[in-house]
């Protein structure tokens, strides 16, 4: 397994009828790695993450994740579960993505008892370890998702991608929609999940900053086709191209100006 | 400021006040004594997160609060009561005094008319001009916000044109009201960072020239300091800090401001770890009795959960906290040890 990469994807290509979304997108994420795809909107990064995990079928080109083949659609409900063990996603917006009616225990347990092989207690105490790895209350972990904030919604919507233990982790725009101090409770949430379970991130995000605190590399994306890619600090210090360069402007930073 | 400059605010709120409600007859206050004065021409940037109260104050600001929720305290605009206002006044007030640019265009906009009829309408309703000249003026205005081809762009449909372009097109049809203040309520949150910075730039520009005074609603600090010659940073309905956007994030005093600098990502190197701040931000009624930051902070003590601090002067700007001066020493000497 060692030397592995987490996901490699050749050559990926969708159509939208004459719409060429992803355009000869290539890219690997090594084992524990991590990679941020930025892009503003059109640029083919949620289509690309709708790729990863089966919800769109790519026109051409190959996505492979933990050296599995995906890049067509499972054959067997088996199958579909070996991929779903090595890869979960994590959404922008977790209210549109839990149940209502499911208390937060519950839908991670939920998703414990799909992927099976544990009995009752060691259910149970795998559901304790979760709860506290994301940081929820006891009394949280019991409420429904009306009853929690955005930030403890998104922190049920990341143990619930956990409790598969997958090896790799997509968050498409997983901070974007939070308040700023709970985004940053969150993105420390994130580095130390990383960092004690060796997970590899895609994440998917507009935000230049958010990728630069979570990821090693980067992958900048226009119109489906790759712009540019490297090492995080190298390509948003050092730019060399004119849209990755427009895009780091155009991040309002300490003493950033207004000028169209 | 020269010494000539007029002596009435353009806009100056006092004690203002909101108070929501609930369907159970639950009275909840969601914005708590807001004092704030805008000058003619001047730019004002309020910054918070959910329940700050920042979107409720421009609600306020143009009376247009849900029916469930009263307001007190006094807004004057150019010196008039905006509460005492009847409704011929409350017209004026709405069709030339302020102009309003919501974060999502689409929903203010109707989507079955042309973009032509909608920038045309309040011209030839409230200002009788004929349709032709109406539409000339409308012309004249997309081209002043950067629209090119602005004759097509009149003639299409709202769904025919960017979600950055319609933005455009809202803040045209603000203008040709000629308001005196600007309301822009998280007016480029919806759009990409590219487009983002052509917006605010085409609203900076235009303020400077016509003169008109903005208030500039976001939960991006940094955007609001690129923005705003003076930012407030607003919390559980209250204001808790306020100071020039120049000396902000050098002098920022409020523990719950100091949090959201250090909430934030930087672009140009990544930190061991952001300095979080804990829990999450809280409503108006939600708060306790004392200072509503309290059980977020790291600086409370006793006296700071049951005694509510007051906006004082600290270091330049205003400060609702009831141990700035001991935190600000305190942090002086640990930057001095560092």
């Amino acid at each position: 397994m060692t030397g592995m990469n987490a996901v490699e994807v050749h050559g990926l290509n969708k159509y939208f009828k004459a719409h060429h979304a992803v355009a000869d997108v290539s890219f690997t994420v090594p084992a524990g790695g991590s990679l941020g795809i930025v892009g503003e909107s059109g640029s083919g990064k949620t289509t690309i993450a709708r790729m990863l995990i089966g919800l769109e079928r790519p026109s051409s080109g190959t996505i492979a994740v933990m050296g599995r083949d995906r890049s067509r659609p499972a054959r067997s409900g088996s199958e579909r579960n070996a991929r779903a063990r090595e890869l979960q996603i994590v959404f922008q917006d977790p209210y549109t993505s839990l149940d209502p009616s499911q208390s937060a225990r519950a839908a991670v347990d939920e998703v414990l008892r799909h992927h099976g092989g544990l009995s009752s207690a060691e259910r149970a105490s795998r559901l304790d370890e979760l709860v506290d790895q994301v940081g929820l209350t006891d009394r949280q972990a019991h409420a429904r998702p009306r009853d929690l904030s955005g930030g403890q919604r998104q922190r049920v919507a990341i143990a619930r991608a956990l409790a598969a233990r997958p090896k790799v982790l997509v968050l498409d725009e997983a901070v974007s929609a939070l308040d700023v101090s709970i985004q940053a409770q969150i993105l420390n949430l994130l580095a130390d999940i990383r960092a004690e379970t060796g997970l590899a991130y895609l994440l998917i995000s507009h935000d230049l900053a958010v990728v630069r605190q979570l990821c090693d590399t980067v992958l900048v994306l226009r119109r489906g086709r790759v712009v540019e890619q490297g090492d995080c600090g190298h390509v948003l210090d050092d730019p060399q191209e004119e849209y990755t360069r427009a895009l780091r402007e155009a991040v309002p930073v300490p003493g950033w100006t207004v000028g169209a | 400021m020269s010494a000539d400059a007029p002596a009435v605010p353009l806009l100056e709120l006092t004690g203002l006040t909101v108070d929501f409600t609930t369907e159970d007859g639950v009275s909840r206050t969601l914005l708590d004594g807001v004092d704030l004065s805008l000058a003619p021409g001047e730019a004002l940037g309020l910054v918070g997160e959910s329940g700050s109260g920042k979107s409720m104050t421009v609600r306020a600001i143009t009376r247009l609060l849900p029916r469930a929720a009263t307001a007190s305290g006094t807004i004057r605009f150019e010196g008039a009561d905006v509460g005492a206002m009847d409704a011929g006044a409350l017209r004026g007030y709405r069709d030339g005094g302020v102009g309003l640019v919501f974060q999502d265009p689409r929903a203010h906009i109707n989507p079955t008319r042309k973009i032509g009829a909608f920038l045309t309408e309040a011209l030839v309703r409230n200002r009788h001009l004929g349709k032709k000249e109406a539409l000339a003026r409308a012309e004249a205005v997309l081209a002043e916000v950067g629209i090119d081809d602005p004759a097509r762009r009149l003639r299409q449909y709202p769904h025919e044109v960017s979600g950055g372009m319609l933005q455009r097109v809202m803040i045209a049809s603000v203008l040709l009201a000629e308001p005196r203040l600007i309301l822009a309520d998280e007016p480029t949150t919806a759009l990409d960072v590219t487009i983002q910075r052509e917006v605010v730039g085409i609203l900076d520009r235009l303020r400077r020239d016509r003169g008109m005074g903005m208030v500039f609603i976001t939960h991006d600090l940094d955007l609001a300091l690129a923005v705003c010659g003076r930012v407030a940073v607003m919390y559980a309905g209250r204001i808790v800090e306020l100071r020039s956007a120049e000396t902000l994030h050098e002098r920022a005093a409020h523990p719950y401001t100091l949090g959201l600098l250090g909430s934030r990502p930087a672009i140009d190197e990544r930190s061991e770890r952001l300095s979080a701040i804990l829990g999450r931000p809280v409503s108006a009624f939600e708060a306790g009795p004392g200072c509503a930051f309290a059980p977020r902070c790291s600086f409370a003590t006793e006296t700071c959960e049951t005694t509510p601090p007051p906006l004082t002067e600290f270091d330049g700007g205003l400060v609702r906290c009831g141990r700035v001066e001991e935190i600000h020493a305190h942090r002086k000497s640990e930057e001095a040890n560092a």
